[in-house]
């Protein structure tokens, strides 16, 4: 898979570059990926069979991969289609940009991460088409983000390389148990002493932890996360969309999403005022006292709702009128943010991918401003 | 911006959409020797360890040849392990140990006290004196 994701890069730079040098048959060569620091080679830019990487990679055997009783027992687990070789279960997880020269699982990682956003996005659009688009895409964060996927990749009792070569060799660990366990350490890494709860930054992490605005995922979570989406991008190269899509659904969209508590309002009344405006009521948003138990009353409660004409948009309940007000005026809100459409026999709708759909939902009329 | 978002992560339902079996590897220690480990090394001798590794095909089996008092580690998805002490045990006895252990959750045995344990909100919601007809409503 390393061969064909840089393949496809460069094919995507030698289309940028062939205008630049369309006549330069001499040898050119660039980096696929600053990651790897990978160098791909040509005699002629427009003929892709004469592209030769400068990293010899090699596919673990299969005959190796299946004395890896942590690799068959993992294929097991994730009953995983008999197509789908162990090798490539291993490749999954190796992480190691520089090593014995074994393929590593970066073009598993992008082609996971594709299918992953494709069908993730679609499922949300179709089910919840007024999404404002911040919540929108943290509601991607919270399905298909580094968190949620090395949550996943525990649960599904991948083990971490964290022995080093002098480890394994006292502990007499036959070489093939490696290649079962997901592998994002360097050797030096390996033999450095822990202090439990104390992390060691190196520059580049704290570089990062600056560009994400002082939040920091250790680099386990990381790799985590992309043994999962290499997965799901292998299991793409063995079977078809359709086995792939079915594991995406049962695997990450089975999660529960709690939407509801992904909402922070600034000004609800005026956002609910502004969102009227918006779909052209014809009577004005009005507040109204639905209850009370009596304001004088040790601890007052009152319900409020918000009326357009006869019909109440949403009510809250509060322990002051502003409050009882601010949590109708939220309670509207997501009534309308978080509507779900169903299709004509009440059933859930089809995505687009799914045989026979019929756009019968709604599209959303985008955000209001305030 | 109207309205911003606070970042949640999805919460993991096992057994809704696929099921993985918490319980990843298995280790058997024994002892070759010593009299406490009988039973373990009936069912190893006698092949049944191997039967039930062939049914449980999603747990890695480790069987580790010590000193000491027979016991069988049980390793979970939540990072927890669980030494169960299997001394003096008969074959049949281990197995069903095996078995037990093999299909929990790895989490500590808790009491709940209440009706339903859920990550849903109720459906029927919870009822309120505010929305009970004027007429009928309880008057002090």
């Amino acid at each position: 898979m390393l061969r064909l994701s840089s393949r496809a890069g460069a094919r995507a730079c030698a289309n940028f570059r062939s205008s630049i040098v369309k006549n330069l048959s001499s040898s050119l060569y660039f980096s696929s990926s600053s990651i790897t620091k990978h160098k791909t080679t040509y005699d002629n830019p427009l003929e892709y069979g004469t592209y030769k990487s400068n990293i010899y990679t090699h596919r673990l055997p299969e005959s190796t991969a299946e004395q890896s009783p942590e690799l068959v027992a993992l294929h097991a687990r994730l009953d995983l289609p008999k197509a789908y070789s162990l090798s490539t279960l291993s490749q999954a997880l190796n992480m190691e940009t520089k090593s014995e020269g074994l393929a590593n699982n970066f073009g598993l990682n992008t082609l996971g991460k594709s299918l992953l956003s494709y069908y993730v996005a679609e499922y949300l659009l179709i089910k919840y088409p007024r999404l404002p688009m911040p919540i929108h895409n943290q509601a991607i964060d919270a399905y298909m983000g580094v968190e949620p996927l090395s949550s996943i990749g525990k649960s599904w009792g991948i083990q971490p390389d964290t022995n080093s070569k002098l480890e394994k060799y006292l502990a007499q660990e036959p070489f093939f148990m490696k290649y079962g366990k997901l592998r994002y350490l360097e050797e030096t890494s390996k033999e450095e002493v822990k202090e439990d709860g104390v992390i060691e930054l190196t520059g580049d992490e704290i570089s990062q932890i600056e560009q994400n605005h002082g939040r920091y995922t250790p680099s386990e979570q990381d790799a985590y996360a992309a043994s999962v989406r290499s997965i799901i991008g292998g299991l793409y190269t063995h079977t078809d969309e359709l086995t792939t899509k079915q594991f995406i659904k049962n695997h990450i969209l089975s999660r529960k999403l709690p939407i509801e508590q992904m909402f922070q309002f600034q000004q609800p009344m005026r956002e609910l005022v502004r969102l009227g405006d918006k779909l052209g009521f014809k009577d004005p948003l009005e507040v109204r006292l639905i209850a009370e138990t009596g304001r004088l009353s040790s601890h007052a409660i009152f319900v409020t709702g918000v009326f357009v004409g006869t019909e109440k948009l949403g009510e809250g309940v509060g322990s002051s009128l502003a409050e009882s007000k601010t949590r109708a005026a939220v309670n509207a809100l997501m009534g309308y943010y978080l509507y779900s459409p169903i299709s004509s026999d009440g059933e859930e709708l089809k995505v687009p991918s799914d045989e026979g759909y019929k756009f019968e939902g709604i599209v959303g009329l985008g955000d209001v401003a305030i | 911006m109207p309205v911003k978002a606070i970042p949640k992560v999805s919460v993991a339902r096992n057994g809704l959409g696929s099921y993985i079996v918490p319980c990843h590897k298995i280790r058997v220690n024994y002892c070759n020797w010593g009299g406490s480990s009988k039973g373990v090394r009936e069912i190893l001798k006698s092949g049944e360890l191997n039967q039930l590794g062939l049914t449980k095909k999603s747990i890695f089996f480790e069987v580790v040849k010590r000193q000491g008092h027979p016991s069988v580690e049980f390793y979970y998805n939540n990072d927890s392990v669980k030494d169960i002490p299997v001394k003096n045990m008969e074959a049949s006895d281990v197995l069903k140990k095996i078995n037990q252990f093999s299909q929990a959750s790895g989490a500590e045995l808790f009491k709940w006290n209440h009706k339903v344990l859920s990550t849903n909100e109720s459906v029927r919601g919870i009822w309120s004196p505010m929305h009970v007809a004027k007429n009928d409503r309880h008057k002090i």
